[in-house]
């Protein structure tokens, strides 16, 4: 049985209170099925909206719950992969990553039991949205902040050795008080993971082009590093210049597939070298760099992306100083 | 690699439906229980009107409808090829999907009933859009309507910025023999040869019986089919092959294919078009999740 619709989903959650096709021998899916939900409000997931779709749940106690439903299957190993972060993320808590819990048997749909997550509600709209309200407004001070805050859940993912896997401004919210939460966690690495295959290999515009192109993805805490400082560029740049968003792409914040694809034909790189604040250009021409290279080489982390501005200077393996000389030799 | 970029604003893809009108798609759709009929016209409109939801569902980006899609829906009977466009939207071909969701023509009051969760049912009211309405009128001249959505994919090549989408999708439906056999298996073989710069267009198609026949889904050689089937072969003919670089993909959703399979159904039943028809055209054909756990773990 092919996996189930939007609509289908929609079907079964606008159901009256209770009298839903959930499991409710699970005490966190019954809660689900006595919750009110809007069908036709929801998040999507992945891939432009095709993994993952994500319901708003009022409690009956008042509180918010977010119930998400697949649009495909699995990995075959996700139970092992929830467990194993749940167990690495209570020893090593970090605010960016909400509970979540995994149910085989959840929501039955067209005869079929299909299973699904409940998360925390995390209040907010994506990076890309509050993006775009920030730049239409011209609010520098706005994105700046932003852009600080994406430096520091950086830092700390990478001090934790924890990494998304699919970084992405849909898969980031941010909450109204500014602080960042990330969703979508079927790609998330943690060390008791390593040696498991990369669940996905990215989404284009947010990872090295060579892993769309059939090059492996290596699943560890670096699979951020390419993502993040991409980010922390476009946030930048778009601080600085906000009329920027929209111009070069309509789908990413700044740059698009196109600019990594072709990093040496792409004007929006040509500006960002070109900057004169370092943090923007230095960043702009690490990234190129990376993006002219067949395979991503590692070299760019988001430590050194951070040094640049910051002026410091991390400690480097040979070969890896080499390169760094490269960004500060502007 | 073929067959791997995601549709999305900056590069869209399309889909075109080609739709059977004939007076045969008037009758019943074979198979189904008594008390259970419906004719094949309203069934596919039903299906499509399904499908188009589903695409506008999955192309939401904050509060917005994210460009991510163009689509056609041409449908032929006698004498006539024709966009199924109408209401606000009559006169166009080619539409965005950000332009299609908002502009419906009406909308419907239906009744679901389902399973409660305690072994009961229970029933609700819902409205949904539609924009398409079922027709049967007369002939089948299917190499004219197959000519035309030739023409609907090489204007929309035409534009530069489609040169790096995902290929054409073209879905066809039809419940028979055409009048013009040659001609459509011809005008197939030249949409199969246009291509983006992510692969050539992909034919699917979908025959839905006369009567009650032995569903075939995605078969591999003609040896699959039932003998003396002449849709089937027509259509066989006609389909393209499941590109490698997808086989994971439509795995991944369930469907029944093998490497190198063709995209059809034979004498399929409602609910196996219904998955063809989504998973056609609800975007999953791009997505191509890397291997289960177990197979290619990291060196």
């Amino acid at each position: 049985m092919s996996y189930p619709t939007t609509e289908d989903y929609g079907d079964v959650l606008s159901m009256p209170i209770g009298k839903r096709s959930i499991n409710n021998n699970i005490p966190q899916l019954d809660e689900i099925n006595r919750s009110r939900v809007i069908p036709g409000k929801y998040y999507l997931h992945r891939d432009a909206g095709q993994y993952a779709v994500v319901y708003h749940c009022t409690k009956s106690n008042g509180g918010s719950v977010a119930f998400r439903c697949l649009l495909q299957a699995p990995s075959s190993d996700i139970v092992l992969r929830c467990d194993k972060q749940r167990e690495y993320l209570q020893r090593n808590p970090l605010p960016y990553v909400v509970h979540a819990g995994y149910f085989e048997q959840a929501i039955q749909v067209l005869g079929t039991w299909y299973p699904a997550f409940t998360m925390d509600w995390i209040e907010g709209e994506t990076l890309y949205s509050r993006v775009n309200s920030l730049t239409s407004a011209g609010d520098r001070l706005g994105l700046k902040s932003i852009a600080t805050r994406w430096e520091k859940m950086v830092v700390a993912l990478q001090k934790a050795q924890v990494a998304h896997g699919d970084l992405h401004p849909l898969n980031v919210l941010v909450r109204p008080d500014g602080e960042l939460r990330l969703v979508d966690y079927d790609s998330l690495f943690v060390p008791p993971l390593r040696g498991l295959a990369t669940p996905i290999q990215g989404c284009e515009g947010y990872v090295h082009p060579c892993y769309l192109s059939g090059t492996s993805r290596q699943f560890d805490e670096n699979m951020d590093n390419f993502g993040a400082a991409l980010i922390l560029l476009s946030l930048r740049a778009l601080a600085d210049e906000p009329s920027l968003f929209g111009r070069n792409t309509k789908d990413n914040l700044l740059l698009s597939g196109d600019d990594l694809n072709d990093p040496d034909h792409s004007p929006m790189f040509d500006r960002l070298e070109r900057h004169t604040d370092t943090g923007i250009s230095g960043l702009a021409r690490a990234l190129r760099q990376e993006c002219r290279l067949p395979i991503e080489t590692g070299t760019l982390s988001f430590g050194s992306a951070v040094a640049v501005k910051h002026d410091i200077v991390p400690d480097l393996a040979p070969e890896k100083r080499q390169f760094r000389r490269g960004i500060t030799g502007l | 690699m073929a067959y791997s970029r995601k549709m999305g604003a900056d590069h869209p893809g399309l889909i075109v439906f080609v739709l059977d009108q004939s007076g045969s798609m008037a009758a019943n759709w074979p198979g189904g229980e008594a008390g259970q009929q419906f004719a094949k016209a309203e069934a596919l409109a039903d299906i499509l009107n399904g499908a188009i939801r589903e695409i506008g569902a999955r192309s939401v980006k904050g509060n917005d409808i994210s460009p991510r899609c163009d689509m056609a829906v041409v449908g032929y009977e006698g004498s006539t090829i024709a966009s199924q466009w109408g209401g606000p939207l009559a006169g166009r071909e080619i539409l965005s999907i950000q332009e299609i969701i908002p502009a419906p023509l009406g909308e419907d009051e239906a009744t679901i009933k389902m399973p409660d969760g305690r072994g009961g049912l229970v029933e609700t009211q819902k409205k949904v859009k539609y924009w398409l309405e079922p027709k049967a009128g007369g002939g089948t001249p299917m190499g004219d309507a197959m000519r035309k959505a030739r023409q609907i994919v090489e204007q929309w090549l035409q534009d530069p910025k489609h040169q790096a989408s995902f290929p054409p999708i073209i879905i066809h439906v039809t419940d028979g023999m055409p009048n013009d056999e040659q001609a459509a298996k011809d005008e197939a073989a030249k949409i199969r040869a246009l291509s983006t710069n992510d692969g050539a267009a992909l034919v699917i198609n979908i025959h839905v019986p006369e009567s009650f026949g032995y569903p075939i889904a995605f078969p591999s050689s003609e040896s699959d089919l039932p003998p003396n089937d002449r849709p089937a072969r027509l259509l066989f003919d006609m389909s393209s092959e499941l590109p490698s670089e997808m086989l994971e993909s439509a795995q991944a959703s369930q469907l029944p294919v093998k490497p190198g399979c063709k995209l059809m159904i034979a004498n399929g039943n409602a609910v196996m078009v219904t998955q063809l028809i989504q998973w056609g055209s609800s975007g999953r054909l791009q997505d191509a999740p890397a291997a289960p756990a177990g197979v290619g773990v990291n060196d």
